[in-house]
């Protein structure tokens, strides 16, 4: 497999890369790690004029501390998250989340802005971004922006992005004390994508009851989204099983749910709630 | 439109003009006849392409030549010491991990990285850093016998 | 006497290995002549269309571009690739394919045009500019719809898509059924499988026309079928052409076969007269080498005893749109091998042959063997539930007993021997059988549902027919050095090493000293390659009589640096002995040169019948509650294959024919849709089993040696990959015995698994 013949370009500062986009006029793709997009490019489904590759551009991979919480290049690989000392003490859950994408080549290649902006519907970054209450920062026309994850992914490898825009940063707020996570998936035996995955995050009071509950879901639908209706429900209830139970009951409501090769949509359905019920129990557990 | 690259493989510094649509794999296979690089499927699922990029192993057929300009690449021809192997080589012979040896360039090299970081890995934790790599001969189980008599041979030579 | 430690059954380190893991090995693709072109093909985007025309003009005027090949130019010029004519094929006229459609096309992936360009890139762009006008046909998809005597036909002409019959049976089934307590019936279904050889299709070739010698280096499993082929069809002299299998990354039967990419690659490299290569993208690998696709019917009549009085099998197997080569094989391979070890007295076994519009089948790692094990072994263990037995005491009882040895099956196989009772006593240790059974009654509520499976298999090494010929040449230099050229084409076996052990303990040579040389038609002039189990037990067979006749020879050359009689030369470990006197296996071998002038020992080998290798294993599973997930928590298996020449080569042949087989139980199926679109056409949505789920394994062995040939072997290539899929099967379907699903087909993927959960008794 061998992809179409394209112009190659790359800038080395995000100026640089704008300037670029505007004037390719729709015919240009940004390469970041290419781990979804060459594949893509090989079997000519993507068939771009010009690549415009990031990988030279200045400060676009670090993990850095940002007001007590994280900010990720968007550049940075899986791999560097994945083994960032400070991911694991501010963020544990996202340490848990990137090493269990793909393999380690893939990781050590793909990059969070790639994957954020690929949007694939079954990768399990987004989950954890609309959770976390993530936001996407990007560059172009005008000042920029600063998107929340839960706006940003809006159908399958649809965003929110202009086609003259570039993420450049990802901003992970740290979540309140006593807060625990888990991602829960079941994987594909094929592409190892998850065919449901759920991240929840549960903060527990000084009582022990649940003040701020968080879900987010790959897989089952068109696009990650947040399970607010299981949010909502556990939220100010103390976690005993059947809190959770309910809770996770709710947790598909929303959902367009995807019908395909991989699973019917009434199996994600049920994936979703069992799943939501293993991350929010896993959780409370971590939460402690 | 071709562009000027210029890369380390296997220590020796190599310039050419390439076509930006040149994967790494076809740089390595077909322009510099290093073919031990092996293609084996189109989705970067199979890893039989993996080569080491600045130390980190990389699927060289999800990869651009391009993208690789001024970077240092070992391949599995750059791996042994002359007569001697490298120890995961040698450990591969020894513990018969290998059968057909058409996934067994990609699959050294990605142990190359496993090992370097992690001199001790559990049989989960090799198991799981091969992943990436697909083998249908041998059933995974004495590549991983493998790569754990590996580590040990290379935690002895350290100490 | 204690003579010398013999080499056999020795786990030495392989000697094919050392370029291989120094990246020096050399595959087709690795492979560049001078002047080199390179081919893309041009593949049917539907499962059945008229090919209106095929306009090939703008790919043509492409710089860079030599040549394109389509039907058109085929057409009249080379003809279709003739099927094997097998038994069963009858006298329905058989579906030929082309070797480049012409006016229709049956299957996605088939061939339509060939691109060759100056490079690789050139050679695929120049694909995009081939403009061809389909009128899309309805396809026939369902083999059971097809065979119905009112379906539309997929071939013109034809009067009906069941193109072969095959059928076996004795005994009275009928008064079986009688007499039957309880009458157990089932329906199957075992998908087509992707056979996935790390290494695709490859095909170079060279012509040379001042010699006029067409030079073919192919990634194939048997290079002479592919001369013969070669020979008929561009048509030439069969003393002109040459073809090669080097390094080949694996086959497992998809590469046992004359592609019509292998046909137009030389008779391009004739026509233009440059070399001209072809390396597969895995997509096309995917989607054109395929084996399995079974439907059946199964009833079995059984005495309240357990014990099975007779059986009906009604199989229908999909051959896919045309015969290639091997397609026909694997049907006469199921109907017989549906007996299993078991004694059943009265069977009655058919299997018709159905054209689909999908790619032609052929064998897969144990071709009709698995498919055949599917469904009787999954049947015993129907049969077990049904009168309330424990499926291995239900086994126990139908076995063939170990004293009933040449036993003949009511399907017509005579196994040659085994202990199968001895095997399956030992496979249920290893898996801890009565500790997981407990375990069952005491698991808490709630918690993963534990099963546990086994299956227990006979498979035949060697192949039938010509399949069963072999041939051999051993040469012998001055210095010692000795060469065994073999008709065997491996590609992963070891062969190179247990043949250098063989000829160890016959000749005494060091096996450092032997060279095994394969895989070259100029060498041996017939060779059934590497195929059906049959390396060792006729290949390595053929090599014996050969090296037996070198003994022979070095002997007597001994007894005369000696001075004994050849009989008392002993000849071992670098020297030959007598007594108390000994010389060095170099001063025979120099000592038998002078006197000759040449040493070359020559052998054909007719294995007179099929040993017979047995096969318990045993996997215990758990069941996610929640999600149907399978994990595979521990697996066990007891082979029985006769003599072992390396346990270390054995080994690696067991765990990865497991794996193979564990692929086919939990996540491998090629999926079409109605239209015969393939939905499973890359290794994205394809899975094949990764070192992340795969267990441990657990074995041990018997050596029950075979009396059909010298080496007392039994093969052991497909022997797992038979076992493996129904093992775990069982296990999944013990683990949901509580449902009220009694069968699952495979793959057993979570969400059908978690379909049977939700039919709770």
């Amino acid at each position: 497999m061998i992809p179409a013949a394209f112009d190659y370009v790359a800038p080395s500062t995000v100026r640089e890369a704008l300037a670029v986009l505007r004037s390719s006029a729709g015919d240009a793709r940004l390469l970041a790690g290419g781990q979804s997009l060459i594949p893509m490019m090989r079997m000519r489904l993507v068939n771009p004029g010009l690549v415009v590759d990031l990988s030279r551009v200045a400060d676009l991979a670090y993990v850095r501390e940002h007001d007590g919480g994280i900010a990720i290049g968007a550049m940075t690989t899986y791999r560097t998250i994945e083994t960032s000392l400070l991911v694991r003490e501010r963020f544990p859950l996202l340490t848990e989340v990137a090493s269990q994408v793909a393999d380690l080549q893939v990781r050590n290649r793909g990059t969070i802005g790639g994957a954020l902006a690929h949007a694939d519907p079954s990768a399990d970054l987004p989950a954890l971004m609309v959770a976390a209450d993530a936001r996407i920062l990007t560059r172009g026309g005008g000042r920029g922006r600063s998107i929340p994850a839960t706006r940003f992914f809006v159908d399958a490898f649809t965003t929110a992005l202009r086609e003259t825009e570039i993420i450049t940063r990802i901003v992970v707020p740290a979540p309140p004390a006593r807060t625990g996570g888990s991602y829960q998936k079941l994987a594909n035996r094929a592409s190892h994508f998850a065919i449901v995955g759920v991240a929840a995050l549960v903060t527990l009071d000084a009582a022990g009851v649940c003040s701020r509950v968080r879900i987010g879901v790959t897989g089952a639908g068109p696009a990650a989204s947040r399970a607010q209706a299981a949010e909502s429900y556990l939220a100010g209830r103390a976690p005993t099983e059947a809190a959770l139970e309910a809770a996770a009951a709710r947790a598909g409501d929303g959902i367009d749910f995807t019908d395909d090769l991989h699973g019917s949509a009434a199996y994600r359905e049920h994936l979703t709630q069992r799943l939501a019920f293993r991350a929010l129990s896993a959780a409370v557990e971590r939460a402690g | 439109m071709a562009h000027a690259v210029r890369l380390t493989v296997n220590g020796t510094t190599h310039a050419h003009e390439v076509e930006p649509r040149l994967l790494l794999v076809h740089f390595l296979r077909d322009v510099l006849g290093l073919t031990g690089t092996h293609v084996g499927c189109d989705t970067s699922q199979c890893g039989a392409c993996t080569v080491l990029v600045d130390g980190a192993a990389v699927k060289s057929c999800t990869s651009f030549a391009v993208q690789a300009d001024g970077a240092d690449i070992r391949t599995i021809e750059g791996l042994a010491t002359g007569e001697a192997l490298h120890p995961i080589q040698q450990a591969f012979w020894e513990k018969h991990g290998l059968q057909c040896g058409f996934c067994t360039p990609g699959m050294v090299m990605t142990l190359v990285q496993v090992l370097e970081r992690n001199p001790d890995p559990t049989e989960a934790e090799v198991r799981s850093g091969i992943a990436g790599n697909l083998c249908r001969c041998t059933g995974y189980e004495n590549i991983v016998e493998a790569a754990r008599h590996a580590a040990a041979a290379m935690r002895a030579a350290r100490a | 006497m204690a003579g010398p430690t013999p080499f056999r059954g020795r786990p030495l380190r392989r000697f094919e290995d050392e370029r291989l893991l120094r990246g020096e090995g050399s595959f087709v693709d690795d492979m560049r002549l001078p002047g080199m072109l390179h081919a893309a093909v041009l593949r049917s985007p539907h499962a059945h269309a008229l090919v209106r025309s095929v306009d090939a003009s703008r790919a043509r005027a492409m710089p860079g571009v030599a040549a394109v090949l389509t039907g058109e130019d085929t057409a009249g010029v080379l003809p279709n690739i003739a099927a094997v004519r097998r038994e069963g094929m009858g006298e329905t006229p058989i579906p030929e394919h082309p070797v480049l459609a012409h006016e229709r096309v049956c299957y996605v992936g088939q061939p339509v045009a060939i691109a060759v360009a100056e490079d690789r890139y050139a050679a695929r762009d120049a694909l995009d500019l081939i403009d061809v006008d389909y009128e899309p046909l309805e396809p026939v998809m369902d083999p059971r719809a097809a065979a119905r005597p009112d379906a539309p036909v997929l071939h013109p002409g034809s009067s009906s898509n069941v193109v072969m019959r095959t059928a076996a049976g004795a005994g009275d089934v009928d008064a079986a059924f009688a007499a039957a307590d309880h009458v157990v019936r089932a329906s199957f279904e075992v998908p087509r499988l992707a056979a996935v050889p790390m290494e695709c299709r490859a095909t170079l070739a060279e012509y040379d026309a001042g010699s006029d010698s067409l030079t073919v280096w192919t990634s194939t499993q048997v290079p002479h079928r592919v001369k013969t082929y070669l020979a008929s069809l561009l048509p030439k002299a069969p003393g002109h052409i040459r073809v090669i299998a080097p390094d080949v990354g694996g086959g497992f039967g998809r590469k046992i076969e004359v592609w019509p990419e292998e046909v137009a690659v030389a008779y391009l490299a004739q026509q233009l007269g440059r070399p001209v290569k072809w390396a597969e993208d895995r997509s096309e690998n995917i989607v054109t080498g395929q084996g399995r696709g079974y439907t059946a019917d199964v009833e079995a009549a059984v005495a309240s005893d357990g014990r099975v009085l007779g059986m009906r099998f009604r199989m229908l197997a999909d051959m896919g749109a045309y015969f290639l080569t091997s397609t026909g094989g694997p049907p006469g391979n199921a109907v017989q091998r549906v007996a299993g070890p078991y004694a059943i007295p009265a069977m009655d076994v058919e299997c018709l042959g159905v054209v689909t519009n999908r790619v032609p089948t052929g064998p897969y790692r144990g071709a009709g063997g698995p498919e055949a094990a599917v469904l009787i072994e999954r049947t015993m263990d129907m049969i077990a539930a049904e009168i309330g037995m424990d499926p291995v005491e239900l086994r126990r009882r139908n076995f063939i007993p170990a004293d009933a040895f040449p036993y003949t099956t009511a399907t017509g196989l005579t196994y040659d021997s085994g202990d199968f009772a001895r095997a399956l006593d030992r496979v249920l240790e290893l898996a801890g059988y009565a500790e997981v059974r407990k375990q069952q009654r005491t698991a808490r509520a709630g918690g993963p549902l534990i099963g546990i499976g086994v299956a227990t298999i006979v498979k035949a090494s060697g192949g039938k027919a010509n399949v069963r010929n072999g041939e051999a040449r051993v040469e012998i230099d001055a210095a010692g050095h000795v060469v065994i050229y073999t008709d065997v084409s491996p590609h992963g076996q070891g062969i190179e090493t247990s043949f250098a052990q063989i000829a160890a303990d016959l000749i005494g040579v060091p096996p450092a000293q032997v060279s095994v040389r394969h895989g070259d038609t100029d060498m041996l002039a017939t060779g059934g390659g590497t195929t059906s189990s049959r390396g060792l037990a006729v290949g390595g067979s053929a090599a014996y009589l050969a090296l037996e006749q070198a003994r022979e020879r070095l002997a007597r050359a001994a007894a005369g640096l000696l001075g004994c009689a050849p009989a008392d030369v002993s000849l071992a470990d670098g020297s030959a002995t007598s007594g108390s006197s000994s010389v060095s296996f170099g001063d025979v071998t120099a000592a038998a040169h002078r006197e000759d002038g040449a040493l070359v020992f020559s052998a054909s080998y007719t294995l007179p019948a099929n040993p017979f290798a047995f096969a318990a294993h045993a996997a215990v599973v758990e069941v996610d509650r929640d999600t149907g997930d399978v994990a595979l928590v521990r697996f066990a298996a007891v082979h029985d294959i006769g003599r072992v020449i390396n346990p270390m080569i054995v080994r690696g042949q067991v765990h990865g024919g497991i794996t193979q087989g564990i692929g086919q139980a939990l996540s491998e199926a090629m999926v079409y849709d109605a239209a015969g679109q393939p939905l499973t056409g890359s290794l994205m949505t394809y899975g094949i089993p990764t070192a992340q789920t795969m267990p441990r394994f657990l074995l041990d062995q018997l050596e029950s040696p075979s009396p059909t040939n010298p080496l007392g072997i039994k093969g052991i290539g497909e022997l797992p990959t038979v076992a493996a899929p129904v093992a775990v099967a069982n296990a999944v379907m013990d683990a949901l015995r509580g449902t009220t699903t009694r069968h699952i087909d495979m793959p057993l993927l979570p969400e059908k698994v978690w379909r049977a959960l939700g039919e709770m008794a």
